[in-house]
Formats: C-alpha cells, sequence, structure tokens
C-alpha cells in the first residue's frame, strides 16, 4: 500500500471507506425494510400523488414520485437526495484533502522533492479519489442488491449497477472539483466549501427547475440535471448523461493538474 | 564541471517584503556550504527556490547543471533534502515512511537507511506522530540521506537534535562530502556548520551579506578572553587598539581581541589576575561584526 501516492492515499483512508460502507448499507437496509409496509399503503400513494406537482418535483427522481414501485421508491427515497448527499460528502472531502491538506499539514514540500512531478502527484491524487469512490459505490451497490432481494423488490443487479454509476460519475464531478480547487487555492476549507456550495446550488436548480422557468432554463448548467433526468432504475443508462457527468470530472482533475503546476506551494 | 548551485542574480520577491533579491554564490561540486542568517532572512525562501517548490521572480538559477523547474522529477532523484519545518506523515511509522519514500524514488530498497538507523538510533516502529522533535529530525535525516545523493539540500538540520547526534551528523555530512556529493547547510547559528563547512554565506534579510572561505574568517574572528581580577579594573583600563570590552560583571571581564594579544597581556601584567581564559576565536564574533547586533548569537 505504500508503492505509490494513490495507493498511500487509500490506505489512509481505509477506515473510514469502511464505515462510510457501512453506513451506506444501513441507508439500503432501512430503506428495504420499510418497502413494504409503504408499497401497500394507498394512503400515502394518494397522499404523494395529492401534492402539488412542484413538490413532487423536489423529491422525485426522473420527474416522478411512484411509492408503488420498488424503482420509483428507491428513485425517490435513496438515489434523489440521501444516496448523493452521503457520496457527495465523501468525494467533496476527499477531493479538497488530496492536494491542499497535504500542504495545510506541511507534507506537500517533501513529497514534491523527491523525484515525482506536480502533474503525476495530482493524476495520483485523482485516481485515489476514482478508487474511493468506486469502492463506496460498490459497497453500496452490493447492499441494494442484498437488500432488493431480502425486500423482494422486482430491480435486476444491472439496473442498480447503472443508476450507481451514475451516483459515482455525480460524486466524481465534485470531487475533482474540489481538488481543482484545492490544488489552486491549497486551502482545504475553501476548496471542500465552494464545491459543496457548488452541489447545493446544482440540487437547487435542478428540483426547484419545474416551478421557475429562470432555473429550467439554467437547469442544463447542473450536473444534477444528468443525474436525476432519468431514473435510470427504470429507464437504464442514458449516454449522454454518462457522458457529460464522465467530461465533468476529467476536466476537474485536468484544472487542477494546470492549478499546481503553475503556483508557489505555500510553506 | 560546472558547479552544484549556481545562483546569478536571484531574486524572489512576494506580495510583502519577504523574499530574496540579487542573490550570487556558486557552490562548488564536494564542498560543505553553509548558508547562514537569522531566523527570516531568506534561507528558506532560497533552498524552496532549489527544490521548484516556488519559482523565481528574477535572476537565474541552476542546480546540478539545469534549471530547477526544467530539471523536474530527473534533477530531484539526485537531490536529498531535509526542510526547515520538518512534517512528517504522522500515521505512518518511520519504516513505513522510508519504505514510502524509497518507493517514489524508484528505489528497490531502502539504500543506507539500515546503516543511518543505526548510526542515528532513530526509532523506526513507532507512529511518527508519538516520536519526539529530535526523533523525528533523525527520521528526517535518514530519508535525505539514505538513496546517497549527489546534493544534500539541508534547512537547518541540526535543530532538536541533542549533542551527541549533533557530532553523527556532523561525521555524516563529513563522509558525504568526502564521497564526492555537494551539501548546502543552512543554519541561524555559525557553531553548527563552522566545523564541516568548506567555505559560508551569509544572508540578511533577503540579500547576500558574504560569501567566503571559514578559514578566511576565521582569520578575520577574534578571540574571547575572559579576566577575573582581584579588584574592580576603572572604567577604560583596557581601551587599547584592537581590543573590544564586551561585558562586565564586577571584577569579571570580557574582552574580544582582534590580532596579537600582547598588548593587552602586557596591560594586564599590572593587575592581581584571579583567573583568565581565552576561547578560540569564534565565527559568532565574525558575524556579530558583519550584523552590527546580535542577532545571530540569540539562540
Amino acid at each position: 500500500m505504500l508503492g505509490s501516492v494513490w495507493t498511500k492515499t487509500l490506505r489512509d483512508l481505509r477506515w473510514s471507506l469502511l464505515w462510510w460502507s457501512v453506513g451506506l448499507a444501513a441507508l439500503v437496509a432501512v430503506m428495504a425494510a420499510t418497502w413494504p409496509s409503504v408499497r401497500d399503503n394507498e394512503d400515502l400513494d394518494r397522499l404523494v400523488n395529492g401534492l402539488p406537482p412542484a413538490l413532487r418535483s423536489m423529491f422525485g427522481f426522473g420527474g416522478t414520485i411512484d411509492f408503488t414501485s420498488a424503482t420509483g421508491y428507491l428513485g425517490s427515497r435513496v438515489f434523489s437526495f440521501m444516496a448523493p448527499l452521503l457520496l457527495l460528502i465523501v468525494a467533496i472531502g476527499a477531493g479538497a484533502r488530496a492536494i491542499a491538506g497535504e500542504e495545510e499539514r506541511g507534507t506537500l514540500d517533501l513529497l514534491l522533492s523527491l523525484p515525482l512531478s506536480r502533474r503525476r502527484l495530482v493524476l495520483e491524487k485523482a485516481v485515489a479519489l476514482g478508487a474511493e469512490v468506486s469502492i463506496l459505490s460498490a459497497a453500496f451497490w452490493l447492499a441494494l442488491w442484498i437488500g432488493a432481494r431480502a425486500a423482494s423488490m422486482p430491480v435486476g443487479a444491472g439496473r442498480f449497477a447503472g443508476a450507481t454509476l451514475m451516483l459515482a460519475l455525480l460524486a466524481l464531478a465534485f470531487g475533482t472539483l474540489a481538488l481543482a480547487l484545492g490544488a489552486a487555492t491549497g486551502r482545504r476549507t475553501v476548496a471542500a466549501g465552494v464545491a459543496a456550495a457548488a452541489a447545493v446550488a446544482g440540487y437547487l436548480v435542478q428540483s426547484l427547475a419545474p416551478l421557475s422557468s429562470t432555473l429550467d432554463a439554467i437547469d442544463w448548467l447542473s450536473p444534477f440535471h444528468y443525474y436525476a433526468a432519468a431514473n435510470p432504475l427504470q429507464e437504464g443508462l442514458q449516454a449522454r448523461n454518462v457522458h457529460v457527468l464522465s467530461a465533468l470530472a476529467a476536466a476537474g482533475a485536468a484544472c487542477a493538474t494546470v492549478a499546481l503546476e503553475r503556483r508557489d506551494l505555500s510553506s | 564541471m560546472e558547479p552544484a548551485i549556481r545562483a546569478v542574480a536571484l531574486t524572489k520577491r512576494y506580495g510583502r517584503a519577504r523574499g530574496v533579491s540579487g542573490l550570487e554564490f556558486d557552490v562548488r561540486r564536494g564542498e560543505v556550504f553553509g548558508f547562514l542568517g537569522p531566523n527570516g532572512a531568506g534561507k528558506t525562501t532560497t533552498i524552496r527556490l532549489l527544490l521548484d517548490l516556488i519559482r523565481p521572480t528574477g535572476g537565474q538559477l541552476e542546480v546540478l547543471g539545469v534549471e530547477p523547474r526544467a530539471g523536474g522529477p530527473a534533477l530531484r532523484r539526485r537531490i536529498g533534502y531535509l526542510p526547515g519545518d520538518l512534517r512528517l506523515y504522522e500515521s505512518l511509522t518511520g519504516r513505513e515512511l522510508l519504505t514510502y519514500f524509497a518507493a517514489l524514488r524508484g528505489a528497490d530498497d531502502l539504500g543506507d537507511a539500515p546503516e543511518l538507523v543505526e548510526r542515528l538510533d532513530v526509532e523506526l516502529d513507532r507512529r511518527i506522530g508519538a516520536l519526539s522533535r529530535g526523533n523525528r529530525q533523525k527520521v528526517g535525516l535518514v530519508q535525505a540521506l539514505m538513496h546517497r545523493p549527489e546534493l544534500l539540500i539541508l534547512d537547518e538540520p541540526s535543530s532538536g537534535l541533542d549533542p551527541l547526534v549533533q557530532q553523527t551528523f556532523l561525521e555524516l555530512m563529513r563522509e558525504a562530502a568526502a564521497r564526492g556529493a555537494t551539501v548546502f547547510l543552512s543554519s541561524h547559528a555559525l557553531p553548527e556548520v563552522q566545523e564541516v563547512a568548506d567555505r559560508v554565506a551569509v544572508v540578511r534579510e533577503g540579500e547576500l551579506v558574504l560569501v567566503d572561505s571559514v578559514e578566511a574568517l576565521r582569520a578575520k574572528a577574534r578571540t574571547r578572553v575572559g579576566v577575573t581580577l582581584a579588584e574592580e579594573p576603572p572604567p577604560g583600563a583596557f581601551a587599547l587598539d584592537g581590543v573590544e570590552e564586551l561585558r562586565r560583571d564586577g571584577n569579571r571581564v570580557e574582552l574580544a581581541v582582534a590580532g596579537e594579544p600582547d598588548a593587552l597581556v602586557k596591560l594586564l601584567a599590572a593587575f592581581h589576575v584571579v583567573a583568565l581564559e581565552s576561547r578560540e576565536a569564534d565565527l559568532e564574533d565574525v558575524f556579530l561584526g558583519l550584523y552590527g547586533e546580535r542577532t545571530t548569537g540569540a539562540r
């Protein structure tokens, strides 16, 4: 684990990753356990569908709330808010720590005095971020698959994999934004704060877009638009959405290398 | 062969007053070069320029024949560095840290580390976070030396080391120079480097005040003489050419003597001398003369 920067970074996070995986699994377990009672509760379904469309759009995934189907239920209870919230916290935190954390702790000087280029360092940190998000996503996917079987939800492993992939890409888009901000400023709180603010703004724009023509007009700017526009549990993956979020993540990593290459490191 | 380090009008300005300006010096291959100055004089700024951690705003700099930024990882492979404000990964043990750094240097093994660990008596199997400052500094020294670099850049390497380890450290520097390595040694205190350095440069407020051989400096240095007399001497009793009264405490007087002490000895013959001691010319005194104040002596 100490053979390269990215594996060492993962090693530092081994316990954190374990506990986040447990947390994600617990979320899935709770949702799966409550599913049978929700499914059979017609009052709840009537209540939800009696809500104004504007409110429904805030909680929905793919624009609808449908508690009577497993895909609709998981979409709005898990994928629309809780899962992205948790994964974004991890990804933004890890992205902000990647460069700025080393710089603030004072270990970056020594690290970059070794035969390691700045570009290489950023790329290794980006790979570590990708690996962290992948590990959590895999744990999440596994929990979903097991939970769905236990609760007799008619959703296949493939559909879960597609939805989890979208979740991972969304987390990576914001994680690499935090990485780039940390590489540019050297300050962890700035990087995490700005990236988190961007995520909140993106989420609000996407979820409130149906209420406002202004927001609707800028909805395409929000990464959440590509994440939540279609419910992959119901409709499968859409190539455009995958491409946009992947491109955002790659752009974040590229910006990070340029930003670190150009500046003086703070001591 | 080109010098190990060549600085020409090297300048680094920050927004504020800090930085260095117009530094001109060469460090020859195989020499131990002391880079001296009070804290905040620009020593660390210069060192971070050498390692491409920061970039100059003016002038030229060559390290082992190449500009640091152009040299990149290939250049840094040939350098060993100990930062002044040493921060290591606290959750790792010393052994893990050395393993990590060896891997990042592309080395198959720990190089000279086992021998260095033995000689410096480093605690390798405790978390670095649990080590004392001196023990962390030793881990830092081992990582700087383990790959037998051509150029050693050490920023205040002695800080936190106890006197015994300090001796071992000086031996290591001599050995490094003996096998052809160049050592760039920064310090705020001259006694730390005068034993090993061939030449020293002195910086003050970002500017180079002097570059000279230690021998030449020593020739300029004054001898410290302390005399204790039976009675308190009258004021101005030792007002001779080349003699300066540094301190007086009742019957005891401390003097700095330049050149031959003959006149002073003859003058002292007139007094009842209870005790007399003289200390070998100390470069600290040259320093004090240069600075005109006790900036470096305050330790």
